[in-house]
Order: C-alpha cells, then structure tokens, then sequence
C-alpha cells in the first residue's frame, strides 16, 4: 500500500515540473545580485588557494566550509575563517536574492540546492566537495 | 597518574624473570645460551604474551628479549625485542649498560625504530633506573627507589618528544601534537596518599585536532604541578606559562600572548572540579574561573567566571574582531574597559552580568559610531532584570544622536525597553515599547518609534545638505521584521517648504546587506515653490506644486523604479517663472525643449507668468519616461504659459537615461548648492 | 502497523512536499542563472564547458 502510494508520489514528482519547467531564464541582474556577484569574485582570488589545497571545500548546501585548517599556515587560519564566513554570508544572500528578485521568495532552498550542485559540478580538479551523504572526496 | 602502576608491574616483570630463571635451570651450569619462555603477563593496562629471555651466559653477557605482542591502552605492537649487549645478572639485582629496544616498522620500507637504553635494578634495595635514549640529546629516564615509608619514583626528561606518547593516549587519537619536553617528575608513593610533583619546561611544542580548528605551534611554556592522591581523590594545583609560540583556537588567533595561568582542584575518576583558575596576559587582563565538570556526561555541571576589567583596546583585535568577522559581523573599533561575570549550569548560561565603562565603537566604514557607553547589565536565565545602558554620544552617518539611556528589562531570550526619549537635534526620538526575542532559528523583535519635530535647518545642516527651514517629524507605531525584511506602519512627515511630504508604506528589504533595498510611497502637498527653487539654486518658480513618487525603489543609494509626478496645486496663487528657471527646466528636458520662438522673447524679460507646471517620469530599468502636464505636438508640456509675459516649456524627449537626467540636474545646480538664508 | 502508518504518512508528507515544491520551481533556468553567475565568480571561460543543465531535470 505505502509502496504504491510512494510510487505515484514519485511518478508526480516526476511528471509535474516537466510540465511546469518554464523555457524563460531567471533574473539575475538586479543590483543586489550585480553588487554580490562583484564582492564573491574578488574574493575568489582569495579562496582560490584555499580551494586548491583542500583547506576549504564546495559543501553540498551552497556553502563553503573550512575542512581542513592544517593546510593553511596558523598565522592565516583566522582571515582564512573570515573569508569563509564572508563567503557564506554572501552566498546566503545571493540566494535569497535571487528568489526575491524572481518574486518568490519561497524559492530561496530550491535556489541554494541548486547552486549547492552547481558549484560542486563546476569545482576545479584537485578541489574538495561534499558528496550528498556528506563526505568529502577530491575531483 | 596512570605511571605508577606501569612501573610496579615493570618492577613485578623482572622480579618474576629472575626467579623464572633461577627456577628453570638444574645445574647443567656451563656456557651455553639459554632461552627462557616466560609465557604471557598481564598487569591489566599493560598486557605481554610470548615473551622469551635469551640469555648467551646465566652470569651475564649478551641478552636478548623478545615479545610477540604487547598490548597497552587499546595499542598493539608487534615482535617487539630488546637486545642487552652485555647484562649482568647476579644476586644483587639486574644491570645493563648498553642496550636498545627494537621496535619494527609499520611497513617493511621504513627502517625499525631502535632506542637505546639503560637499565639497573638492584635487588636488595628494589631501586631501579631505566634510561632510554630514542634520539641524539633526547633521554627519558626513569628512578625508582623503594624506602620504608613506600616508594619514589623520578621521571626526568631531557628534551624528550612527547608526541610518542601519543599511541598510548586513545584519548587524543585525533589530535596530532609534539615538542620537547625537560624536567622532572617526582612521584613519591607512601601507604596513606600519593603526591606528585612536576617542573616541566615544554619547547617548540606543536598540537593541532583533525580539522585544524585548534592548533599551535613553536609554543614555549612551564608548567608546574604538585598534586596529592588520597584514596581515589587527587587534589593538584598548577602553574602554566606561556610566553611564546602561537595559537590557533576557532576564530581566534593568539601570537605569543604571555599568557599565565594558575589553577587548583581536585579530580576523582568522575568529577574534575577546578576550585581556583587564573588566566592573565597583557592582551587578554585578567580571568578567573572555576567550576565542575562531569567526566562520564561530558558536560559542565557548574562554572563561573569573572574577568578583571579588560581593555577592549587591547582586546579587540585578538578577541572582539576575529569572532564578529566568523559571524560576519560588522568591523568595528573598539575602547574603553569591559567586565563581563558568568555561571553555567548544565552547559547552559545561568547568569551573566556585563560591565562597560567609557566604551567607544566605531565602525570602519565610518557609517556609525557610538562614544561614551556605560552599561550595566546583569542577566538571569530565570528571573527578569534591569539594565541600564547610557550612551554620550551616537552618530549616524553625520548626524549626532543622544545622549542615549536605555532602560531594559531583560527576560531569558527577551528584551523590552518600555520607553525612551532619545534627543535628535532640537527634537526627540521616541522609542515605545520595543521587544526582542531571539529565537533559535530567527530573531523577532517589533518597537514604535517617533520622532518629535525637528527643525530642517538643523537636520540639513547636520546632513551637509542645502539648507532647508520646516520641520521634520515621524510617527511609526509598528514596524516588523519577516526574515531580512523591515516594514514600518505609519509616515515619516516632513513638514517643509511651508508645504508636507509624507513617506508611507516603508519597507526596507536587507538592511544590513551589501545593497539595501528601500520601498515606499512619497506624497508631496503645497510645497512653496519660491523656497524650493531659491534652496536648490534653481532660479526662481512662485507658486506651489504637489507631487507624488509612488512604488519607490531604491537599491543603495539608486533607485531603480518609481512613477512620479509633480504639478502645481490647485488653487489660486500668484504664478511666475524667472528666466534662469526657464533655462533649467529646458535643460532639463534635454536639447530643444524650449520653443525657439521664444528664445528672443526669453532675452527681454527677467520674469514669466505660467498657468501651470510640471513633470511625470516613470522610471524603469534606468530610463526616465518622461512626460508634462499636458501633452504638445511630439511632445509634452513642462510649463504651460498663461498671462502677460507668458512663457510655455515643451518637452521632445520621452525616453531620458536616469544617469543623464541626475547629471543635468547637478550641472544646472552645480555650485549653488550654498546655503540660503531665509 | 505504526511504522506502516509513518511510511504512509511520509509518503502522504513527500507528495504534497514535491507537488507544492516542484510545480513552480523552474529548475532548469536556476541551473542556467547559476552556472552564469559561477562561470563570472570563479572567472570560468565561457563556453568552455556547456552547461549541464540544458534540459530540464527533476528537482529533489
């Protein structure tokens, strides 16, 4: 019974955004996401090293984590935090963003699981992000 | 602690070897080797099997000691052998000079480890003393004496790497650490109590945990430590300094911070009590603590604190800063002096009293400030409290507010300030009844705000705007927050230019975001148009004109839509136009919108009289569609002439970029923007 | 039987959940606004990957 139940659950999780899926693209260029996507890119230069040594990987929830801290210098580890936390909240808020300008706010989890693939997706070899059951494997 | 007893089993090991030997062996005598087989020990934390003795000579000579496995603290090694070039083997005890213990590689690669030793024990008097020697210049060495009152045993180190240590600590299985360590340790064990006393020297010490959370590095410190046993009870009392090496601790960042610490307590199996904890350094001040803690729950079971009074100067930096960068928080500069008292309960804050005295922040971007806060705060998890915060001196971009005393009531999670009058200028902010609960998820948190009128020649100026004269007040009854968004009921109402413009509808989207958003709808009523134009240097309009900006929206400082409209009030009032103000409204709408016609007729007079004036601009994605009071051929009318000289503006541009129409306006009053007195 | 119901119960859960969620989520343009901001924020070439998310996926 609560394998057919399941079954049709699944069968109209499939079907229905087929349909809903709307060709048109989202928008993205309001000043807030413009202004966001500036501060993210400049610090970009910043992570990247961090990235690339497996100190901070792609978190499967849109996020950034600082994982492994042995890998960056002592003296660094505290800007290295911040820069994570910086990031995060950027992020949050690009999501959040993102769901508001397209005038549903409601949006903003779907957003940031979508971005969570994303970035891993696009994460550069040798880089470190998050399987879904929350483990930690190098590209 | 747990030492003691590995050395008496030690001691028990080779008494049990000798009597085996002595046990084992008829009187073949001669020199020929012999293997002793001394089956398994076990001395609970320690367990031994397959152990064998191979002695070349029962007088002495080479020896050799082998075991399959030892087994310690949930560690196992493996074929572990112990070779003695030459033992001496005799009534009065054990003795080898030069030996080493082998220890095999954890891959057939790597070379095993091989330690030298010595070792001496001497059977009337159970002394012994073993030395290892795992590298050059490093020696581990332990005495042992037996005396009639019990037993004394001297652990002294020289530069010994107690990162070895580290298989026998499951404990600390996930921490890396290392560093040499020098000094010594006496043990003295008598029948009624134990005591133990350390004078350690720790240099180039280094620990970090899996995640590098907590870590430091090339750390120099001493540590002095007595402590007592008495039955299953130890009572000790410590002394740690720490004047060089650094430190990471989540977020926190610690150069060679000079930090020491004294502290006492007791610790019996179950419970670790800390009865008396100092902390002091030049950048932290001072900190005592104390409190138990529960080994088998793993949580405090009580504590306190209490700081000295801290330089938040000297703080801030090190403390104060790294934790509001990890929340992303605001960068702020701190002084002044802070106290700051606790007590934990079951891992949870019970109580917390905050002092501030003098304490002056401001933040980098110079958006805000606040100078001159003195706060007493106590806080109970159970019981409502007083506050009282008071504040010389707050400012807000450039405008100063204050001086600020807030009474609070403090509540658990909640906070109310039932009312407080705030000076601002020649007026008041009046806050009523604002609440805050922080929630675990969200915070929430509702207050109604006035403010009593100020005069705009004072705001303005403060503002280093244009000066204005009217009066500015508000009237907000509630504003709520949902997420990262405010809205404010009620206007803001400025009464200005002998007319009134009211702000509604307020909402304000990610006020502390990179971008704040802005949304609301602005009624302007009556404005004296004289004042206005004289104000912004605009020439000269007489009359009065209303306007309306509705669905305002504005990202930082731009805004992004908005219809507007502004045209001269209904009724009857002298009309005219100064030829300057022609000039600038037809700048205004771009080149041509003044009739040519007129252009002769503009020359001769100083002065024009219109029937009516104004403008629409809708505003969407950076353009201006633009529009007048009435439309003209291919075109718009901006004014409208009536009367004797009359004088009509007409528009040809509808689309006008928002960048260019701000930049035309700036142009037509740039360097006028002087105050006018009224 | 409780278990029974509980499954039933998350089932019941997890359709309304997904019939609520993915009817209006446009899962495909977020794939394409995200891969467009990543490819600005990482400094990522264009066109040097197509983006994965070309056809429309379910979302879960």
């Amino acid at each position: 019974m609560s394998i057919l139940i399941r079954r049709i659950a699944t069968v109209l999780a499939l079907s229905l955004p087929l349909a809903a899926v709307a060709q048109g693209n989202l928008e993205i260029n309001t000043p807030a996401i413009t202004s966001l996507k500036g501060a993210m890119q400049s610090r970009h230069g910043q992570l990247a090293p961090y990235y690339a040594s497996g100190a901070v990987g792609i978190a499967r929830d849109g996020s950034i984590v600082l994982r492994d801290a042995n890998a960056i210098p002592l003296a660094q580890r505290q800007t290295a935090t911040g820069l994570v936390a910086a990031e995060n909240n950027d992020r949050a808020a690009l999501y959040r963003e993102i769901a508001r300008a397209n005038g549903h706010p409601e949006w903003e989890a779907e957003v940031r699981s979508t971005f969570g693939q994303r970035w891993a997706d696009k994460a550069q070899p040798g880089w470190f992000v998050q399987n879904a059951a929350g483990q930690w494997s190098q590209k | 602690m747990q030492r003691i007893p590995a050395c008496s089993s030690t001691l028990r090991l080779y008494a049990f070897v000798v009597a085996a030997a002595s046990l084992t062996l008829p009187g073949s005598g001669g020199a020929q080797s012999v293997v002793l087989s001394l089956g398994s020990l076990d001395a609970g934390v320690l367990r031994i099997d397959d152990l064998r003795l191979v002695l070349a000579n029962l007088r002495g000579g080479p020896a050799d000691l082998s075991l399959a496995r030892l087994t310690a603290a949930g560690q196992v090694w493996r074929n572990l052998s112990a070779r003695c070039e030459r033992i001496d083997l005799t009534r009065e005890g054990l003795a080898c000079e030069r030996g080493e213990i082998r220890l095999p590689a954890a891959d057939a690669q790597a070379k095993a480890l091989v330690i030298p030793l010595r070792f001496n024990w001497r059977s009337a008097t159970g002394a012994f003393d073993l030395a290892l020697e795992p590298s050059a210049g490093e020696t581990w060495r332990v005495a042992g004496v037996q005396a009639a009152g019990g037993r004394t045993a001297r652990l002294v180190f020289d530069h010994a790497d107690f990162g070895r240590l580290r298989p026998l600590l499951p404990l600390a299985k996930d921490w890396q650490f290392g560093g040499r360590v020098s000094g010594e340790a006496i043990v003295e064990r008598a029948p009624r109590d134990t005591t133990v006393k350390a004078n350690l020297t720790l240099d180039e010490t280094r620990f970090a945990d899996a995640a590098g959370a907590h870590a430091g590095e090339k750390i120099a410190a001493t540590l002095k430590l007595d402590a007592r046993q008495q039955g299953s009870r130890w009572s000790w009392q410590a002394a740690v300094n720490w004047p060089k090496g650094d430190v990471y601790w989540a977020p926190f960042f610690l150069a060679s911070p000079g930090v020491a610490l004294t502290a006492s307590g007791t610790f019996d199996g179950k419970q670790a009590a800390i009865g008396a904890m100092r902390i002091e350094g030049p950048s932290l001040g001072q900190i005592d603590a104390s409190g138990i803690f529960d080994i088998a729950a793993g949580k405090i079971t009580t504590a306190s604190f209490a700081t000295g009074m801290l330089d938040l100067q000297q703080l801030a930096p090190g403390f104060i800063a790294p934790l509001l960068e990890s929340l992303a928080g605001p960068k702020l500069a701190w002084t002044g002096q802070a106290r700051v008292a606790g007590e934990i309960r079951d891992n949870a804050f019970q109580s917390a009293n905050v002092t501030l005295r003098q304490v002056a922040l401001r933040e980098a971007g110079g958006h805000y400030a606040l100078e001159g806060i003195d706060a007493d705060i106590p806080w109970r998890d159970d019981a409502t409290t007083e506050a009282q915060v008071n504040i010389v001196r707050a400012t807000l971009g450039k405008l100063p507010i204050g001086p600020i005393a807030l009474p609070l009531r403090l509540r658990g999670q909640a906070l109310r300030l039932s009312q407080a009058k705030i000076p601002l200028l020649d007026g008041e902010i009046v806050l009523d009844d604002v609440r805050f609960t922080r929630g675990s998820e969200r915070s929430n948190w509702r207050a109604a705000i006035a403010v009593t009128p100020v005069s705009m020649e004072k705001l303005t100026e403060a503002l280093g705007w244009p000066r204005m004269s009217g009066i500015f007040s508000a009237s907000i009854p509630g504003i709520h927050q949902d997420g990262s968004t405010i809205a404010l009921d009620g206007a803001l109402v400025v009464q200005v230019f002998d007319g009134f413009a009211s702000v509604t509808d307020l909402k304000l989207i990610e006020p502390f975001g990179r971008v704040p958003r802005l949304f609301a709808d602005v009624e302007l009523r009556n404005l004296d148009l004289e004042m206005l134009t004289r104000t912004f240097s605009f020439g000269t309009i007489t009359g009065r004109i209303d306007g309306d900006l509705k669905g305002l929206e504005v990202a930082g400082t731009r805004p992004l839509r908005f219809d507007a409209r502004i045209e001269s009030s209904p009724g009857d009032y002298r009309k005219r136009i100064s030829q300057r103000a022609v000039q600038n409204i037809s700048a205004l709408g771009g080149a041509g919108a003044a009739a040519a016609i007129q252009r002769s007729v503009l020359r001769v007079f100083e002065e024009f009289s219109y029937g009516k004036l104004g403008m629409t601009c809708a505003l969407r994605d950076g353009i201006c569609e633009m529009g007048g009071v009435e439309p003209a051929p291919n075109g718009y009318v901006m004014v409208k002439g009536a009367g004797v000289p009359a004088i009509s503006v007409i528009g040809y541009n509808r689309r006008v970029d928002w960048e260019e129409l701000l930049a035309r306006l700036r142009r037509v009053t740039e360097g006028n923007m002087k105050p006018v007195v009224k | 039987m409780r278990i029974h119901r509980m499954i039933l119960l998350a089932a019941a859960l997890g359709l309304s959940a997904c019939v609520t969620i993915n009817i209006y989520f446009p899962a495909a343009a977020a794939e394409k606004a995200a891969d467009k901001i990543i490819d600005e924020v990482w400094q990522l070439k264009d066109g040097a990957k197509p983006p994965a998310g070309a056809q429309p996926k379910e979302t879960k």
